[in-house]
């Protein structure tokens, strides 16, 4: 190496030095820089918290007003999201539904779920909270880019909005839930005081009325009593005459006070049967002609043509006619009298109406308006100059409701008034206990679903169901009329595959099939019943017009009855099957042995057996010998009284459960219903139509001790 | 003989007590609403007045009013009979301005003493 060479080296080598010395003089600065920038960038971050702290905060502050102050739930949502959108730094570009849905799942826990940054499209997310109510509150919002390290935070305080929006609303729901529940407990209180006054005016007016002929009746009777002896005879037949008639004013006033106190409890049940209306009309018109003739009016009678059948409630329509015609008669001298019995179609279907027509006193419009309250007459004086009890026509339109129709009214005074009776053609057989819930036959034939649901709806606890399956309407009807007397629950269908639909849904304890029907003979339903696990062990009667016996049990069928259907087979039938006991023995306490021999004819000719005592004592021995399946308790007896009998029977641990039906005539105190309240089972009135009730109730409750 | 008027508008009552009232030895004239019970105050300035409350054109309870609020009229004792028999009926009665009340069905032996007392009769 020459001198210059090395010298050049040497110039190399220091330069390298000097160069390296600079490379990590720069790196030294990168490092400083980049250490720079990270501090910048931190702080930059650090404001922007703040900033976003400062944010939340203020947000937090503008979400707690808004949901404390706002009433309204859309409101309330709409304020929410708007609060929302003031806020900068979450660079929402617009929230556009802020929504609740109706979730039906209210299980109460919270569920959340945040997306995570990484995974969050560029464009739409959801934070669904569940509220404490158990609805959803889904805050969906577009956000206009792909959210940042922050946006996971910006979540979490979403997440939290939605999670007071929702206590918010669900306060918010509680608050109007107890308002309405307040305002609906003012409206029922209100009600109940309305009801309350009506109940005493009603009671006060019955006193009266009830008083008005008593003094009759006691004055003559004393007067008769005092003068006997120097009275000329024909007077003392006047006078008789008189207490007799006053007798029956009575008697009509206490009948009609039953019935209407029957209609209140929803204890009077309808009995539908068909009716020649020409054949029916001119009965009724036979009774009415005297009263008719006795003010010399005319009574003139049309049809419009081929009248035809209807199909209701005999005595309560007749009732009701005969009310509107008498009323005519009696509001009108020397003038005509008009029926007319036409068939209409309406909105509701086929309807028959039965027109009233009189020349009579007519009525104001006012008079008219009160008409049909309990014990109004058109004038207070009325019931006094033209007798009646006030009540008849208030309870005549009442029956017609009840057969599906009303009673509408026109009058002018001096002219005449226009009653017309409104009714179905057929009457769907709405009692009174079943309250609006009718069946509506076409519907049943269409729509499955409603049926099922109203299947459900009539399916009671404690009674046995049939379900009968005929395609025939009228044999349905006619077949749950009869087995719905006896006590039974029962469904009805149409058709066979609609049959096999309602078993399969309510599983009812007995059915009963047709066996001519199209589509699915009653054959075939009766081999997929006995095919199918579930249902192969319902008992399946047939009701046939051919006499196939022998197939049908051969099919699996338990019993088969030809039509035209014994219905007292039939029931002793299904009481077989249903598992109901026929023989009872029934224990009938009674001191009146005229009351009690009627009541024991009654029961035994139904099929029980019955024993007899004439006081709570000797009923307390007849029961230590053999405990009957039910008891008929008198009240007011010698030696133990009902009271004192049934305190004493529900002492006894073994005799609790045997049921008790009062039958009295004692008119009976607030006290001595919560004597009895609890401790028996029904409570009946001696008198008109207590046997159908008392023969009903026994049924009923028998069934419901055997099960 | 003391005169009573009675007024009444049902016609099995009017007998009744009427045919009773004349046996008992007493005048009876008849009233059959309460426009006439108040014209026959004045007419047949009665002994005692036996008043039915509800009555057609004017009821027994204004008629009394009337009855009491006419110098005429207003010393003869007035007594309310009734089928309005419950609580608070009685007080009706007399704030209406009936000397005594009496509620149907009518107790005879009862009714013939309050006559008697209010007619100064008794004992």
């Amino acid at each position: 190496m020459n001198p210059d060479d090395h010298g050049r080296l040497e110039a190399l080598v220091a330069e390298n030095e000097r160069l390296k010395q600079q490379a990590a003089n720069l790196a030294d600065a990168n490092v400083y820089a980049a250490e720079l920038l990270a501090a910048l960038e931190e702080a930059h971050d650090r404001e922007r918290e703040l900033v976003q702290r400062g944010e939340e905060l203020e947000l937090q502050t503008r979400l707690d007003l808004v949901l404390q102050e706002e009433r309204s739930e859309a409101r309330l949502l709409e304020r929410v999201a708007e609060e929302l959108m003031k806020t900068d730094s979450l660079r929402l570009d617009a929230i556009e539904t802020l929504s609740i849905d109706s979730a039906d799942s209210g299980r109460g826990d919270v569920s959340v779920q945040i997306m995570a940054p990484a995974t969050v499209d560029a464009g739409t997310f959801h934070v669904p909270v569940w509220n404490e109510g158990g609805r959803q509150i889904v805050l969906q919002m577009r956000i206009d880019e792909v959210p940042d390290r922050w946006c996971e935070r910006w979540l979490r305080l979403l997440w939290s909005v939605g999670r007071q929006a929702g206590g918010a609303l669900h306060r918010l729901n509680v608050a109007n839930e107890n308002e309405r529940m307040t305002e609906e407990l003012i409206v029922a209180r209100d009600e109940a005081l309305e009801s309350s006054r009506i109940k005493s005016a009603f009671l006060a007016n019955m006193s009266h009325e009830l008083r008005t002929p008593m003094n009759a009746i006691l004055g003559y009777s004393e007067m008769l009593i005092e003068d006997i002896d120097c009275m000329p005879a024909e007077e003392v037949v006047h006078d008789l005459q008189k207490i007799q008639s006053a007798g029956k004013h009575l008697l009509n006033l206490i009948n009609d006070v039953l019935d209407l106190s029957r209609i209140e409890a929803g204890k009077m049940t309808t009995y539908v049967e068909p009716l020649q209306i020409e054949t029916f009309v001119s009965s009724v018109v036979d009774t009415v002609q005297p009263a008719v003739n006795k003010n010399q009016n005319t009574l003139q009678v049309t049809y419009t043509e081929d009248i035809g059948v209807i199909v209701t409630d005999q005595v309560k329509v007749q009732q009701s006619l005969l009310n509107l015609l008498s009323n005519a008669a009696k509001f009108t001298k020397e003038g005509t009298i008009s029926l007319r019995v036409q068939s209409c179609t309406s909105g509701s279907g086929n309807r028959v109406q039965f027109i009233v027509a009189d020349t009579g006193i007519g009525m104001t419009e006012s008079e008219v308006a009160q008409l049909f309250q309990d014990f109004v007459q058109a004038d207070s004086s009325t019931t006094r100059k033209y007798g009646g009890t006030g009540l008849g026509l208030s309870i005549s339109r009442r029956f017609c409701q009840m057969l599906g129709g009303d009673i509408y009214v026109e009058s002018k005074p001096g002219i005449g008034s226009r009653f017309t009776i409104d009714l179905p053609r057929v009457c769907q057989s709405i009692s009174a206990t079943e309250d609006g819930i009718g069946e509506q036959t076409e519907e049943l034939l269409v729509d499955t679903s409603k049926v099922l649901e109203v299947s459900r709806l009539f399916k009671k606890d404690g009674v046995p169901s049939i379900l009968a399956i005929d395609d025939n309407q009228d044999s349905l009807d006619i077949i749950k009329r009869t087995l719905e007397k006896d006590g039974f629950d029962v469904l009805t269908a149409a058709s066979g595959r609609l049959g096999l639909e309602i078993a399969r849904e309510v599983r009812p304890d007995i059915i009963t099939l047709d066996v001519k029907m199209p589509d699915l003979n009653g054959w075939q339903v009766l081999a997929t019943l006995k095919a199918d696990d579930q249902l192969n062990s319902i008992p399946v009667i047939l009701l046939s017009v051919v006499e196939n016996r022998d197939i049908g049990m051969a099919l699996g069928a338990v019993d088969c009855l030809s039509k035209p259907i014994d219905w007292v087979r039939l029931s002793s039938v299904l009481d077989r099957h249903a598992g109901v006991q026929t023989q009872n023995k029934i224990l009938i306490v009674e001191d009146d042995p005229a009351s009690s021999e009627i009541v024991v004819r009654l029961l035994a000719r139904a099929g029980w057996d019955i024993e007899t005592a004439s006081n709570g004592q000797e009923a307390m021995e007849r029961i230590r010998d053999g405990r009957p399946a039910l008891i008929v308790l008198d009240l007011m007896m010698p030696v133990m009284d009902g009271f004192a009998f049934t305190d004493q029977l529900r002492s006894q641990k073994e005799y609790v459960d045997i049921p008790i039906v009062v039958l009295t005539s004692k008119s009976l105190t607030p006290e001595d219903h919560r004597r009895l309240n609890g401790q028996v089972e029904a409570i009946m009135n001696k008198g008109d139509g207590t046997r159908q009730l008392l023969l009903d109730s026994v049924k009923t409750l028998l069934r419901g001790s055997s099960e | 003989m003391k005169k009573i008027l009675l007024v009444e508008d049902n016609e099995m009552n009017r007998d009744m007590l009427s045919r009773r009232l004349i046996r008992r030895g007493f005048e009876v004239a008849i009233a059959v609403d309460g426009r006439q019970g108040v014209e026959m105050a004045t007419t047949e300035t009665p002994d005692v007045i036996l008043m039915d409350m509800s009555l057609p054109e004017i009821d027994g309870w204004e008629a009394t009013r009337m009855i009491k609020g006419n110098p005429q009229t207003g010393a003869i004792p007035v007594m309310g009979l009734t089928a309005h028999a419950m609580a608070g009926d009685r007080e009706k009665c007399l704030a209406a301005g009936c000397d005594e009340y009496g509620s149907k069905p009518v107790d005879f032996a009862e009714l013939i003493e309050k006559i008697q007392r209010l007619t100064g009769e008794s004992e």
